[in-house]
């Protein structure tokens, strides 16, 4: 409404000023005419011949019409000496402006209103000579029907530019704050907790459209979110609930009277295991949480790479070697320098070399080897092991997610998600190809600056 | 040995003050940051153990006066915060090591031992010995009964490591943080598996087994014979 209104207005003006230059710009013709007249007849005037006065008096009202042209000669006593043809001008009289104008020497121009049907006249006054004062006037009809007509195509430009303004304004208004308030709505939704709402997509102009799209991501984003959310916690309450439990139920048991003293030294033995567990799970989800937090949290300093998988090897190589599982290094670079965070890359590889070992049986082989190219550095851990069902791939990334053959296995099920966690924070991701009973291939991609992630690794993923 | 533990959670205080009482140490309690300074300032302490938050003067603060005033005894800090950056203020502040809470209580023992030792100690030695076991830092090679080891580097540091610390026990976590340079725990076994190889090659030649486990609390390399 306020644009329309603004419209509106400015047009009006815009209208105004163009009639009121137009009105001016004719009048000074007029104006001009007359002056021309009156130099004129007073040139002949003060020659002194009143013939030849007539004469130009016939002839100036001849040509222009009596009722368009008319010349009065007035006394310094302001009687009136002569006048042209005046039979159109019953009413023609004057105010003394002109007159005291005319006296004082100056030339004064005046527009007077020539009787009830005669229209209005622009006036000239002027003293020709000593008790001479001329007066010219020219009939305004001609230029008042012009103006008249130029006005009234004003007005009628105005109302239409009004009305078009005004109704294109309103639809426009109208389109815009429906997109506004659909998504007004939306939202109203979404923070009383239905987190499925989205905003309809129809085409309602661009930046509307861009608007209720970006909102539909974030609703989207905000949905998984919560799933994520909800999932988490009931894992969480299962997999932190589990080991309190069976503290509290071994503490019980140390308490009740019949248990000997090795009884409760075992108890209390299994009582600090279990916290150890737990306190493990707590610190890993701590590390997820912060690592999720983003780059803030972490400390980038020059890493190499192939040095993290050679140390890595270094440290496990004596725990393959009791399981009976080959650990070696396939394509491996002498060094990979990479801008991240050193521990927790570490982090990523001992969770790997950890989660393989595992699940690798004797006689199986672990090959770690990494490369880069195009920005990204890649870390590629494949095992002879287990293997990993199609419909569990999706989920080994999922926090807690433990497969049901490794739930009797030691570990929290974190160590996968914590490794993915700090992978996406490096601007980079994991993933996994496995065949059931062949083994896995984990990879990991990071950026090769986590400071500045490269634009072309498109491995931000949105969702889970 | 005297140790003051400078602690304003009196469960924690005790638990700590019973156990090392129990190891042979003898044991003042200072409940905050005030009394640990007049304390120290006071009299003379092989070790202290200093809680960072602590009301009226906290922790860090207290340790660095008493280091602007020239106290030289070993600091170990305890803290609920996990973070690289809050360990680095804490040796900044002038403590000597960092004990994450909850504890074991086994590590802190194997760590104050650790920092004693090492403040009692003399110049570096370029040769370490432990009963038949002789390893020599500069040319980097390992005897046993006169006979050579063959080590590789990481086992050389692992023996090395557990040789410095002869008769006190070291826990995993500290043998992952000096030895590998890790401060994680890694769920399998990987200290366990490196000790085994490790106690494999020192036996292969003849001879008992010099590595001791301490079942739930770490590893020791015996002394005497």
């Amino acid at each position: 409404m306020l644009y329309s209104a603004i419209f509106a207005v400015s047009s009006v003006a815009g209208l105004a000023v163009a009639y009121f230059i137009i009105s001016s710009y004719m009048m000074r013709d007029v104006e001009a005419d007359i002056t021309l007249e009156f130099e004129e007849l007073a040139a002949v005037m003060r020659q002194g011949d009143p013939l030849a006065v007539a004469k130009l008096l016939d002839h100036e009202v001849a040509e222009e019409g009596p009722d368009v042209l008319i010349y009065r000669c007035y006394a310094e006593d302001r009687s009136l000496k002569w006048e042209s043809d005046a039979s159109a001008w019953p009413d023609l009289a004057f105010t003394g402006r002109s007159f005291a104008e005319a006296a004082a020497g100056r030339r004064a121009f005046e527009t007077q209103r020539l009787g009830r049907d005669a229209g209005r006249a622009r006036v000239l006054v002027g003293e020709v000579g000593p008790g001479e004062v001329l007066l010219v006037a020219w009939a305004l009809r001609e230029y008042d029907r012009v103006l008249a007509k130029i006005r009234d195509a004003c007005i009628v430009a105005t109302v239409c530019m009004m009305v078009v303004g005004t109704l294109a304004g309103w639809l426009l208004g109208k389109r815009a704050m429906t997109g506004v308030e659909e998504v007004t709505v939306t939202v109203a939704g979404i923070a009383a907790g239905d987190f499925s709402r989205r905003v309809a997509a129809k085409p309602r102009g661009e930046e509307i459209d861009r608007l209720a799209a970006t909102f539909n991501a974030m609703a989207e984003k905000i949905q998984s979110l919560m799933r994520e959310m909800r999932e988490i916690n009931d894992n969480i309450a299962h997999d932190l609930r589990s080991p309190i439990a069976r503290m509290r139920g071994m503490a019980e048991m140390a308490l009740a009277a019949e248990s000997s003293l090795e009884e409760c030294h075992a108890m209390a033995g299994n009582v600090v295991e279990e916290c150890d567990t737990l306190l493990g799970m707590i610190n890993t989800m701590l590390d997820i949480s912060e690592v999720e937090a983003g780059v803030g949290s972490m400390r980038i300093v020059d890493v190499d790479l192939a040095e993290v998988v050679r140390n890595g090897l270094d440290l496990f190589l004596p725990v393959a070697d009791e399981k009976g599982v080959s650990l070696s290094t396939g394509a491996l670079p002498e060094s990979l320098r990479v801008h991240g965070d050193a521990r927790r890359l570490q982090r990523i590889m001992a969770n790997l070399l950890d989660n393989a070992l595992k699940y690798t049986p004797a006689g199986g082989k672990v090959v770690v080897s990494a490369s880069s190219d195009d920005g990204l550095a890649r870390l590629m851990v494949k095992d002879t092991g287990a293997g990993i069902g199609q419909d569990h791939l999706v989920h080994i990334f999922g926090r807690f997610y433990r497969g049901d053959s490794s739930r009797s296995q030691p570990g929290s099920g974190l160590g996968l998600s914590l490794a993915r966690a700090i992978a996406r924070a490096h601007g980079g991701d994991i993933t996994v190809e496995s065949e059931l009973g062949k083994g896995s291939t984990f990879i990991v991609t990071i950026s090769l600056d986590a400071s500045r992630p490269a634009a072309s690794s498109g491995a931000q993923a949105t969702g889970s | 040995m005297r140790c003051i533990v400078v602690d304003d959670d009196p469960k924690i205080a005790s638990f700590i003050k019973k156990g090392l009482e129990q190891s042979g140490f003898a044991v003042d309690v200072a409940e905050d940051g005030k009394e640990g300074f007049l304390l120290l300032s006071a009299e003379p302490y092989d070790v202290a153990i200093v809680d960072i938050m602590m009301p009226r003067l906290d922790g860090l603060a207290m340790v660095k006066d008493l280091r602007s005033q020239g106290l030289r005894t070993p600091v170990m800090f305890l803290s609920a915060k996990r973070a690289v950056d809050d360990r680095v203020r804490g040796l900044d502040a002038g403590g000597d090591d960092y004990l994450v809470k909850p504890f074991a209580f086994s590590e802190l023992l194997a760590r104050i031992r650790a920092l004693i030792r090492r403040s009692t100690g003399a110049k570096e030695p370029t040769r370490l010995v432990a009963a038949d076991l002789e390893m020599n830092l500069l040319k980097r090679t390992v005897k046993r009964g006169g006979s050579s080891i063959d080590l590789q580097p990481r086992e050389f540091s692992l023996l090395e490591y557990l040789m410095r610390n002869t008769g006190d026990v070291v826990s995993k976590t500290m043998i992952m943080e000096h030895v590998w340079d890790y401060n994680f725990d890694p769920q399998t076994n990987v200290v366990e598996a490196s000790v085994c190889r490790l106690r494999a090659k020192l036996t292969a030649g003849g001879g008992g087994n010099p590595i001791r486990t301490m079942r739930g609390v770490g590893y020791v390399l015996e002394g005497g014979e």
